[in-house]
């Protein structure tokens, strides 16, 4: 379905959509992986160096090793003004993923905040302010991007970015049988915003703790926990991440061999 | 014994979705799509005029021995219609519920034009036109087509949408194989088949239905290069279209199996 560089690499399909639209598009790329289960990856990079941020790469891509379903993410890359350097940002990790785990589909989800800019040697510029101290571009590693704006002459705010990923699992869920895993890693405000409206859904939530920030936060808030029991707590490595989603049935098989599916097991009490 | 009104699909109910012909195709819809266990998509195409009881009859048994073991989606328009002892009358369209019903896994669904305005009698039956035919019950989810809130459309007002939606499932939700089968039919049905060769879908025409299925096959038999060049066909066209008896359930059973809509 993708075209792919000289390099082998997939180029990335483009999709631009109108706030309360649905792409049909978009959402069929995701059911064409093996799996019918879907990980929306969010959360934030805030205080974190660059040594933290292998260590988030790593604990990522080993947890889901071998993941062939749907993945969700925010589709952008950020790169330093001074050097042009790739900064660390949750957004990296499905690119780290995809190389454990090559029959994952990865989708990203923009928000369109500000004018689009093509820029040489970087791509297509989202976001990137003079007295910004970087870019954000759209990830160059990605099958599908949905570029998410109020109208042609009216941007939408950051937060675009996580109701329309809601929408998008809603009727996965609703119209195609899939299951979601919703995992959070450090993050602030508009984080804090996705994981309670998750968890007030009724959906699975894994929060990383020791991640730092809202996650870090509300993984030790017992109260939020004893309220939500959908949503689930995973230490910081990537033995404890796999084996919560393992938990959670990410990589059920079922009895007649059939690879899609995903068994809510916090739902019958495992 | 069910009325011809009782829901059999899945869980008990028909997903209702309604969309504006000029509108984009709906993804809840294309989604349901999705649920077959395997990623293949046969259209059904046709009608039943000319045909008594017994030739139903047949229809229903041919089409439960060929699709055995089918595990795909399987469409058709979504209507219904009774006899006047109030019995379901059989027609092109009750097809893929039974298909549906006889192989778990498989999913039926249907597409169908707003000709008027549909309207809810007796006890709050949903009736489509003023002759009283009704939507499908056996299917798991219904796209009904409008043109517009105040406007209508003829019979064949759904054809573009759902050949948008066939090819959007294969272009982007990994469908392998596309089909159309036709069973009789009038003018709506011959420009589906053209269309359906067009596409490049897997098309089988089965003979000795009656009507536009009939007539194109005719004319296809008589002088294939003929009816290529008549209807401007692309150069593969006839590797890609088969005719098949009504008689011969296997021999659609084989071509579903060869062109990998089974998998055996």
């Amino acid at each position: 379905m993708n075209d792919q560089n000289h390099d082998g690499r997939v180029i990335p399909s483009l999709y631009m959509q109108n706030k309360g639209e649905s792409s049909i598009r978009f959402a069929l790329r995701l059911t064409s992986a093996p799996s019918r289960v879907v990980v929306r990856i969010t959360g934030g990079c805030g205080n974190m160096s660059a040594a933290d941020a292998d260590g988030m790469y790593d604990l990522f891509a080993e947890a889901l090793k071998g993941f062939d379903g749907g993945i969700l993410f925010g589709g952008t890359r950020m790169i330093s003004k001074e050097g042009g350097k790739i900064l660390p940002s949750v957004t990296e990790i499905p690119t780290r993923i995809k190389i454990r785990a090559p029959d994952a589909v990865i989708l990203g989800v923009v928000p369109r905040t500000s004018e689009l800019k093509l820029v040489p040697g970087l791509g297509m510029v989202v976001s990137g302010e003079s007295g910004a101290a970087y870019d954000s571009i759209i990830h160059p590693n990605q099958e599908a991007c949905l570029l998410v704006q109020q109208s042609v002459d009216t941007g939408v705010e950051w937060e675009a970015e996580y109701r329309v990923c809601l929408d998008i699992v809603k009727n996965l869920r609703d119209y195609a049988n899939w299951q979601s895993v919703l995992i959070s890693y450090n993050g602030g405000s508009v984080t804090k915003k996705e994981i309670l409206e998750t968890a007030e859904r009724g959906w699975p939530v894994v929060l990383v703790s020791g991640s730092g920030r809202v996650t870090g936060e509300l993984a030790e808030d017992n109260d939020f926990l004893n309220e939500h029991p959908n949503v689930l707590v995973a230490e910081k490595t990537s033995e404890s991440l796999r084996g919560v989603l393992a938990k959670l049935g990410v990589w059920g098989v079922s009895a007649e061999g059939h690879r899609n599916t995903f068994k809510f097991a916090l739902a019958q009490g495992a | 014994m069910n009325s011809p009104y009782s829901v059999t699909a899945p869980g008990g109910k028909v997903r209702l979705l309604v969309m504006d012909a000029k509108e984009g195709l709906p993804s809840a819809f294309a989604l349901l799509g999705t649920t077959a266990h395997e990623k293949v998509a046969i259209r059904l195409a046709g009608g039943c005029k000319g045909m008594g009881p017994d030739d139903k009859a047949q229809m229903m048994a041919f089409f439960k021995e060929a699709f055995r073991g089918y595990v795909g989606l399987v469409w058709s328009g979504a209507t219904r219609q009774t006899t006047k002892a109030g019995a379901i009358d059989p027609m092109v369209t009750d097809v893929p519920g039974i298909i549906a019903a006889e192989n778990q896994g498989c999913v039926a669904l249907g597409t169908v034009p707003r000709v008027e305005m549909m309207t809810l009698q007796q006890e709050s039956r949903l009736v489509l036109d003023q002759y009283g035919t009704f939507p499908n019950p056996s299917m798991l989810g219904i796209l009904v087509v409008q043109n517009g809130a105040d406007g209508s459309l003829d019979w064949d007002g759904d054809v573009k949408t759902y050949a948008a939606l066939m090819n959007q499932w294969r272009d982007c939700g990994g469908f392998k194989s596309l089909g159309l089968i036709s069973w009789n039919g009038g003018v709506v049905t011959k420009d589906e088949i053209i269309m359906s060769i067009k596409q490049g879908w897997v098309t089988v025409l089965i003979t000795g239905t009656g009507r536009a299925t009939d007539e194109l096959a005719a004319e296809l038999k008589a002088d294939d290069v003929a009816f290529g060049g008549k209807y401007n066909l692309p150069a593969t066209w006839a590797t890609m279209t088969h005719v098949v008896p009504k008689t011969d359930p296997s021999a659609l059973h084989n071509i579903l199996a060869s062109r990998g809509f089974i998998i055996e």
